[in-house]
């Protein structure tokens, strides 16, 4: 009788530790599957917050090289702008006279009508004057002391001006040239 | 460089709408640009339109407003409309004629070209073949955009177009080149707070730095408006074929674009097309979507992403009809799923990349990308038929496997297609979620795809392994 209590009593316990052993285990899955959860959750939210400072940093970071890169550009703006003052007023004390004076003569020939004005720099209206009476242009001169150097050829009948001044010429010449010169000034 | 004496007429013969007449002139050159000055100084610019002997018609890019017959001066400059472009140009915004509108100074270096272009060999075109991952799952998995395809958005009115441009345009790359990848945003006739909408953005994303904007605004003239794809793509193919960088060009947005034409058509009392559109606008549509592709023999490459807005959505307006024929399929902004708060609204089954099938797969992107996306296309489009279908029978009517597809499809719309404004997800991961809600379904439903990916990627096979 003993053995078959001890027997019996043997097998319920070793049922009690197998279910507690079940449950436990059963437990522990639930514990991991849901701090595997949690761990995600949170492992994704520090990511998200990771990510959108590194935006912000990089964000403040592309800011900050554009604004270099513009203020950059401003002082070689600057720079280039002034050489361009200073080329107006060497330009023309540069200019081969002999060269110049035939140009403005080919140009006045070619361009010039007894009803035209031309308006020209001071400091040439004497060649102007010099060239009109060799070809025998009647035509009249006006003083425009913004004119560097050339013409300006004025068609009044027609509405029609034609500009021949060293103004547009160091204009457009300097444009095409500006990398070049950039280069040169900056590296 | 050819320096002729610049020309200066004073005798205005009429001015009409945008359009001035210049009487005297007779070796006016066809495009020429013109500078208008104005009694008061003010200065503004022009192009030839039309040129006969004794007269010229130069349209006002700023318009004519304040311009009388008396005292102004057209000076003919004898070129083209040319811009300077240049590298320099990433991370700065322009006005169509190359003016800094950021305070910035203007391009020191680069080079000066004409805005519209030369045509492209077609002998010397390559055919596109790779991939652009842009980060956005609707696209990326089911309507993949190829390096050198011209894939246009068709958006309806109040949709988030513009989110999803700027999104694109921050996130898109070519994998493993990342760092020679550049945007130029073409913005046409936009309200001012979208242009401050998308210069944050693109400010605060750090995407900045890597984009070239050209901005016109709403309340600008059309000619200045229809200026603006024109500069853009010629900057675009300077950055593409010069300095070999990708460039993927968006344009925002084509309607407008269409608008203004129609404008200055009307004004130059052209006989109008369909609903009034110039007759020549599918050319001109042509001209504009042209100038993307790759060049053989240069490592660069022009994307485009025109965006439009299809008026009352119809999709039969002239201008998505004419763009569908012109670009390489679309992808289209679905009303239905953005009043659901699905957010980016793409409806895959209307939109199509037909170059897709060329630029996914192995050595692509990934080798189950083409079994996938054929396998959600077809899921989802039995999904919404069995929308259609429980509307009237009532769900409970419907078979077992007909209610997976049910929560197949709304899981697809929540999970698939639905992201954050600024989520960038890579290829393999939108490849991953695609399977997550594929495997809602029964493996037996799996049709398109092979056994081997099955039991390579699907979510039950490798969670065992």
């Amino acid at each position: 009788m003993e053995k078959v209590i001890e027997k019996v009593s043997s097998k319920i316990e070793q049922e009690i530790m197998k279910q507690l052993s079940d449950a436990k285990n059963e437990a522990v899955k639930l514990i991991d599957k849901q701090y595997s959860q949690y761990f995600s959750v949170g492992r994704s939210k520090i990511e998200e917050i990771i990510t959108k400072s590194e935006e912000r940093v990089g964000g403040e970071k592309a800011r900050a090289d554009i604004e270099l890169k513009i203020s950059i550009n401003n002082e070689k703006e600057y720079w280039l702008n002034r050489l361009k003052e200073e080329l107006k007023g060497e330009i023309y004390n540069k200019m081969n006279r002999e060269k110049y004076n035939e140009t403005l003569e080919k140009i006045i020939v070619n361009s010039v009508d007894s009803n035209s004005v031309i308006y020209v720099a001071e400091k040439d209206e004497k060649i102007v004057k010099e060239i009109l009476k060799k070809n025998k242009i009647n035509s009249k001169t006006e003083i425009d002391n913004a004119i560097i150097g050339g013409v300006i050829i004025y068609h009044p009948d027609k509405g029609l001006r034609r500009d021949y001044t060293l103004n547009l010429i160091l204009e457009q010449v300097f444009d095409s040239y500006i990398d070049k010169i950039a280069s040169k000034l900056f590296g | 460089m050819s320096i002729i004496g610049v020309r200066e007429y004073s005798n205005i013969g009429s001015i009409k709408g945008p359009l001035m007449v210049v009487q005297g002139i007779s070796d006016a050159q066809y495009n020429e640009l013109v500078e208008i000055e104005l009694p008061n100084g003010e200065r503004r610019t022009g192009l030839v339109i039309d040129a006969g002997m004794g007269s010229a018609i130069v349209q006002v890019f700023e318009g004519t407003s304040g311009i009388s017959p008396s005292g102004v001066k057209a000076r003919f400059l004898g070129r083209g409309l040319e811009v300077k472009v240049s590298e320099d140009m990433l991370g700065r915004i322009f006005d169509p004629l190359g003016t800094p509108l950021d305070g910035g100074p203007e391009i020191i270096y680069g080079e000066r070209r004409n805005i519209n272009g030369e045509p492209l060999n077609p002998a010397a075109r390559q055919y596109p073949e790779e991939f652009i991952q842009t980060g956005i799952s609707a696209i990326d998995g089911l309507n993949s955009l190829l390096r050198g395809q011209k894939l246009p958005i068709f958006s309806g009115s109040g949709l988030p177009v513009n989110q999803l441009a700027a999104q694109i345009a921050r996130q898109a790359t070519v994998r493993g080149e990342e760092t020679n990848f550049a945007v130029v945003f073409g913005a046409i006739g936009v309200r001012y707070d979208e242009a401050l909408f998308f210069r944050k953005f693109f400010e605060e994303t750090g995407a900045i730095n890597r984009v070239a904007f050209f901005l016109t605004f709403a309340n600008e003239p059309p000619v200045k408006k229809i200026l603006t794809p024109k500069t853009a793509l010629t900057l675009a193919e300077y950055l593409a074929y010069e300095k070999d960088f990708h460039v993927l060009a968006i344009l925002i947005d084509m309607t407008n674009y269409c608008e203004a034409l129609r404008e200055i058509s009307a004004s130059k009392e052209e006989i109008p097309g369909r609903q009034g559109y110039p007759g020549y606008m599918y050319t001109d549509l042509a001209q504009t979507y042209e100038r993307a592709g790759i060049v053989k023999g240069k490592k660069g490459s022009i994307t485009q992403m025109p965006i439009l807005t299809m008026p009352n959505d119809d999709m039969t307006h002239p201008i998505p009809d004419l763009t569908g024929y012109i670009t390489e399929g679309q992808i289209v902004l679905d009303r239905g799923l953005y009043n659901r708060g699905i957010y980016p609204p793409i409806n895959v089954l209307m939109s199509l990349s037909r170059l897709a099938k060329d630029g996914i797969g192995e050595g692509k992107t990934r080798d189950d990308h083409k079994d996938v996306s054929n396998q959600l296309f077809a899921s989802y489009a039995r999904a919404i038929d069995l929308r259609g279908l429980a509307a009237i029978v009532g769900e409970d009517s419907l078979s077992e496997v007909d209610r997976k597809y049910l929560l197949f499809g709304e899981l697809f719309e929540r999970k698939f297609i639905t992201q954050g404004v600024t989520e960038n997800r890579p290829i393999e991961k939108t490849l991953d979620i695609g399977w997550e809600v594929l495997s809602e379904l029964p493996e037996s439903e799996l049709t398109n795809i092979k056994l081997t990916y099955i039991k390579k990627y699907h979510p039950l096979y490798r969670e065992k392994k």
